[in-house]
């Protein structure tokens, strides 16, 4: 076996005239400074040590660590079972010794046994600590799967990957927790792709990168002064397990045992408002991150609703009066009173959208570059009427998109704004009607629709 | 007072919580029994908001896209931002008013993320949203 040293610089900071319009790879290859005083495996800070080895050497390194790893499974594991399968696992890690080095790869990966020896070793005796660390708990959520990618063409064509699937979350914190209206921050990090040592060869050469945080709070919905304590508890808990005892019935809720305990909290709610404030980051990008691309959002909702059947607040809900005539008509409800679970929902957002998946746009204006969007979507969901022993419901969507500094071809084609509404009306036995009118961003003409459709949930 | 739990800690478990209630199939461990404090109570507060009008023996098969809430023609943002205050209501039920308090590692951010995910998820039913609570809080009389 041999090894090729050479001598590389740290990709930070690189030359000027090495940046325009392109991103070095972390690896690469640069000429040793003349004279050199030390040499490249010294580690003088700023030098990186770049090893590459041969094939034959790749192969029995990794056959090596196979039989490391089983080893320790065999000799540390009091587990039988375990035992056995990792006995039956070296034997087939041998017998690829005359194999190429992808070959082999594949037919350790087709051997259970093999796999699952070779996973238990590493989680189980060689990563796993009596004290858990930092790193050990970072990496936790990074899921590795490798691959052999085969291009047709040549024979000796197949290369190795590496599936990657990184999901962390870095802080789910709570500020306020101690008082009624507690708020929560998470802090994600996710990164997904494929890797292969010959870039050329990988079908699926896209690299994720990204962070979100999140921030939402709920705003009331129970008053702050309620009285807590063991006896308080007691009562209501003891409430709610008798209405649990209701036998299954239409009228269920006409039990006493229901009206109890919905009268006793009742007395309790107040209306919440609840926000939810999210923006995300990507970055996407080929393996050596010659392409890339950013792409970026933020979006707020926020939701008002008043969960009793009456208070005043309801009054304000004024999209629900025709369907609280309905329902008062039609007897569901005993008085005309407008329904403070129904009040619409509003999201309003702005993303970075990739306008290279839109024909239409790109035949107009052929520019690819990603573009700054806003939305605004509300949304209204009500009860219109009880039939058949079936709630009915009412609901309307409408969503608006605006680009932000749109070109004057994509202005004058009208598709740096759009407009969409849709209403639907749910019938007995699963049967709907709806309308639409309008188009979302990626369709391609407007519509006016009235459709009839059935669902079925599955 | 901010919140002190450790950071590894409190993330490790929710997502464990979020790996055992969003993996296919039935949770396992998930039983539905008017005894258990956590069905029950999530089967009270449910009826409650009126996300489901069902007695509570036959309640625990219903999926998460028949609740009131759930609409296809709304916007996946919009429905998220929905089920998430229909968790946030559901976790303000369980502490202040049934007496409940986070179990170790869990806190009112990864409660109410993994309750949003299940109640986003139209694979699962109330049992095993009824499951997850079970996780997350300690119930009074359990």
């Amino acid at each position: 076996m041999h090894f090729d040293t050479r001598t590389v610089f740290s990709p930070s900071p690189p030359p000027r005239e090495e940046r325009a319009g392109e991103r070095r790879p972390m690896f690469t290859w640069f000429e040793s400074p003349r004279p050199s005083p030390l040499p490249a495996w010294a580690g003088r800070g700023s030098c990186f040590l770049w090893v590459r080895a041969s094939r034959c050497t790749r192969k029995t390194g990794l056959v090596l660590l196979a039989l490391f790893l089983l080893r320790g499974v065999v000799h540390a594991d009091t587990n039988t079972a375990n035992q056995v399968s990792a006995i039956s696992a070296m034997d087939a890690i041998k017998l690829t010794g005359s194999q190429n080095i992808e070959d082999a790869f594949v037919n350790i990966l087709n051997n259970p046994d093999a796999v699952n020896a070779l996973t238990y070793g590493l989680t189980n005796t060689l990563l796993q600590t009596s004290q858990s660390n930092a790193l050990l708990g970072f990496i936790n959520d990074l899921n590795l799967r490798p691959k052999v990618f085969q291009t047709k063409g040549a024979a000796d064509n197949a290369v190795l990957g590496l599936e990657y699937n990184f999901q962390k979350s870095l802080a789910n914190r709570v500020l306020f927790d101690t008082t009624p209206h507690p708020m929560g921050i998470s802090l994600t990090l996710d990164a997904s792709g494929d890797v292969a040592t010959d870039a050329s060869k990988n079908p699926n050469n896209l690299l994720e990168s990204g962070g979100s945080l999140h921030l939402f709070q709920g705003i009331g919905g129970i008053s702050p002064m309620v009285r807590r304590d063991t006896n308080f508890f007691a009562v209501i808990n003891k409430a709610q397990h008798d209405a649990g005892e209701i036998p299954p019935s239409p009228n269920w809720r006409d039990d006493p045992r229901w009206k109890n305990s919905a009268q006793m909290v009742s007395k309790l709610i107040v209306p919440q408002l609840f926000y939810d404030i999210a923006a995300h980051g990507t970055l996407e990008s080929d393996q050596q991150f010659k392409n890339k691309q950013y792409t970026y959002g933020c979006k707020v909702g926020i939701v008002y609703r008043d969960w009793t059947d009456q208070s005043a607040f309801t009054w304000m809900n004024l999209l629900d009066y025709p369907f609280a005539a309905i329902r008062w008509l039609t007897q569901e409800d005993k008085e005309f009173q407008p329904s403070g679970r129904a009040f619409p929902v509003i999201v309003g957002g702005i993303d970075a959208v990739d306008p290279s998946s839109d024909p239409q746009r790109l035949n107009i204006d052929p520019n690819k570059s990603v573009y700054p969007r806003t939305r605004l979507e509300v949304h209204f969901r009500t009860e219109a009427l009880r039939l058949a022993q079936q709630d009915l419901w009412f609901s309307a969507d409408f969503r608006y998109y605006q680009e932000l500094g749109a070109s004057q071809a994509i202005q004058n084609a009208g598709l740096d704004q759009q407009k969409f509404f849709v209403a639907k009306m749910d019938l007995p036995y699963k049967f709907n009607i709806s309308y639409s009118i309008g188009k979302l961003p990626l369709d391609q003409k407007n519509d006016q629709v009235f459709a009839v459709g059935w669902a079925v949930n599955f | 007072m901010p919140d002190t739990t450790p950071a590894n800690s409190t993330n490790s478990t929710a997502a464990s919580a979020l790996a055992a209630a969003a993996a296919p199939g039935p949770t396992p461990g998930s039983i539905w029994s008017n005894n258990n404090e956590a069905c029950n109570k999530t089967w009270w507060w449910l009826n409650f908001l009126k996300q489901i009008d069902s007695a509570f023996s036959t309640a625990g098969g219903i999926k998460m896209n028949a609740l009131a809430y759930w609409d296809g023609n709304a916007s996946s943002d919009e429905q998220d931002t929905e089920a998430e205050g229909v968790a946030d209501m559901m976790i303000k039920g369980f502490t202040q008013i049934n007496g409940a308090t986070y179990e170790p590692g869990y806190n009112y951010s990864s409660a109410l993320l993994a309750m949003t995910k299940i109640l986003r998820d139209q694979t699962k039913i109330v049992s095993e949203f009824a499951a997850l609570n079970d996780e997350l809080f300690h119930f009074l009389n359990e």
